[in-house]
């Protein structure tokens, strides 16, 4: 089944990466904003079908849950995931960052992991199958084409990817409220796999043993700890290739 | 539902209209009747809640005198047009920011302040009210224009942070830098633009870092107050940070930077 996408921003990134996958373009009736312009401008040179006379409750009849009602979309093939095996198998001559995504449940999270990771580089997100947010189209839309950027895994367990990021030498990094270690004392610059739990129960046990360290971000506060989407971003920002001193 | 009775008591100003006026789920409303910060006109709890926490938000709700009334599931629901309320909803009065002068007389010594610049998604105000709390900032600024209010959406987005970080709201946003500017704070904008990195600007001092709008960024007539502007650096190919991320980047900085590194500060006891 295509994605239907409303952010113009990742319906640009597709474009830009698999155009074959962009299937169609439906533009609302009246003045089109600028993204849009452009992103009927690269369909257009691309014979991509573009649709004009859509009558404004389009999208109310066809039973979508729109944020924006009546707005411009693109019907968008799901971008094929990878197998972990290939995530791990160029590396990069210095440091590089690998995430994995742990039975998280809220789609804004994923997405918005996602576009951080774009941001930062990240080389690959392994994403658990089970009891995880599917990759719909709000992920796509809320990762603002992060996810055309960041090959993806999905995988039954994190075990195997675990096993081959220490295979190859690449420390493996959980983040945990009850871990000691904090953030800040993580060497940078180093090949690292960061693992990020569930909203609710954060890392398995089973995976946080297999962790070669734990780390917090917040040593304390009123609030127990952050949204999952900002903590990935506070490390992703601190163990990205060019971060901070 | 029966309306409780309210004697002797003026009728209270709702938060927003009569039916976006409710907080809920286990966790907001407890917190925020805990807190005590926000006040509450009234609270309804399912009759599924367990004895030991209904006593304690009775006990809790009479000491507010906020009138307690019981539901089913079903009449929740109905009040507070969400399914996921565990047992828990309260319609709630506007909250109560704070005027700037209280806002600066409750400031610690060498303050982190955040002020935003017309943020409109409530999602991301709330985040960045979870990510300042929990990240050690000592307050947030709004202002009126084009802001999103504190609503129900952004208790929930904040995780409840809402009771706990000082929040000043005001009318005229460059007036509040100024006011910081002449209480000798540093002024630091954060702007996708800006050629200095965070991680080289120096976060220790009382500083304000503002914050601009998801789509359009910071004010120009604001942009021209601040002292310096820093970017977030990006080391992969494309893209922008969510507003929300963005801010805890931000924040995670400067209480880096404050814990790791303050050669000149006195030791605090509890350190």
């Amino acid at each position: 089944m295509p994605l239907l996408l409303k952010n113009p921003n990742s319906v640009h990134a597709a474009l830009l990466t698999r155009p074959e996958d962009v299937l169609e373009l439906r533009l609302a009736p009246g003045k089109t904003s600028p993204k849009w312009s452009e992103i009927a401008e690269l369909s257009r040179g691309r014979g991509i079908p573009i649709r004009t006379n859509l009558a404004p409750a389009d999208n109310r009849r066809s039973g979508q849950k729109t944020e924006r009602t009546g707005g411009s979309i693109a019907l968008v093939n799901e971008r094929p995931d990878r197998l972990v095996d290939e995530l791990f198998a160029e590396l990069p001559e210095t440091s590089g960052l690998w995430l994995a995504l742990e039975q998280l449940q809220d789609p804004h999270n994923v997405g918005a992991i996602f576009r951080t990771a774009a941001f930062f580089g990240v080389r690959g997100i392994v994403l658990t199958r089970d009891r995880s947010a599917p990759l719909s189209a709000t992920v796509y839309d809320v990762a603002s084409g992060g996810l055309e950027y960041v090959p993806f895994a999905i995988v039954p367990s994190l075990t195997r990817a675990m096993t081959l990021a220490t295979e190859r030498n690449i420390r493996v990094i959980g983040t945990s409220e009850h871990a000691s270690k904090a953030l800040g004392a993580v060497p940078q610059n180093q090949m690292t796999l960061l693992i990020f739990g569930n909203e609710e129960h954060g890392l398995k046990r089973t995976t946080e043993e297999k962790c070669d360290e734990l780390v917090r971000l917040v040593p304390q506060g009123a609030i127990e700890s952050l949204n999952v989407s900002v903590a990935a971003g506070v490390c992703m920002s601190r163990l990205a290739a060019n971060g901070s001193k | 539902m029966v309306e409780p009775s309210r004697r002797n008591e003026p009728r209270r100003r709702l938060m927003s209209s009569h039916n976006r006026c409710w907080i809920w789920g286990r966790n907001v409303v407890l917190e925020t009747l805990r807190a005590g910060r926000w006040p509450i006109v009234d609270l309804m709890i399912g009759s599924r809640v367990a004895v030991l926490l209904r006593n304690e938000v009775v006990r809790l709700a009479d000491r507010n005198s906020v009138p307690v009334i019981e539901g089913t599931d079903q009449e929740l629901t109905k009040a507070c047009r969400s399914e996921e309320h565990q047992g828990f909803a309260a319609r709630m009065a506007p909250y109560p920011c704070l005027k700037l002068p209280e806002f600066l007389r409750q400031l610690p010594a060498t303050p982190a302040i955040t002020l935003l610049d017309r943020l409109q998604d409530s999602f991301n105000l709330g985040a960045i009210i979870r990510s300042a709390s929990s990240l050690g900032i000592d307050g947030l600024i709004i202002g009126e224009q084009e802001q999103s209010e504190i609503n129900s959406q952004v208790a929930r987005s904040s995780a409840g942070a809402v009771n706990h970080l000082p929040i000043a709201r005001t009318s005229s946003l460059t007036s509040a830098i100024h006011e910081f500017r002449d209480r000798g704070f540093q002024i630091v904008a954060a702007s996708e633009k800006a050629t200095m990195s965070i991680f080289e600007a120096d976060l220790r001092k009382p500083t304000v870092i503002v914050i601009g709008n998801e789509g359009r960024g910071i004010h120009a007539d604001l942009l021209a107050l601040c002292d310096v502007s820093v970017s977030i650096p990006m080391s992969g190919h494309v893209g922008s940070l969510n507003a929300a991320v963005a801010a805890g980047i931000l924040f995670y900085e400067m209480r880096r930077q404050r814990s790791t590194q303050a050669p000149s500060r006195t030791r605090h006891k509890s350190e």
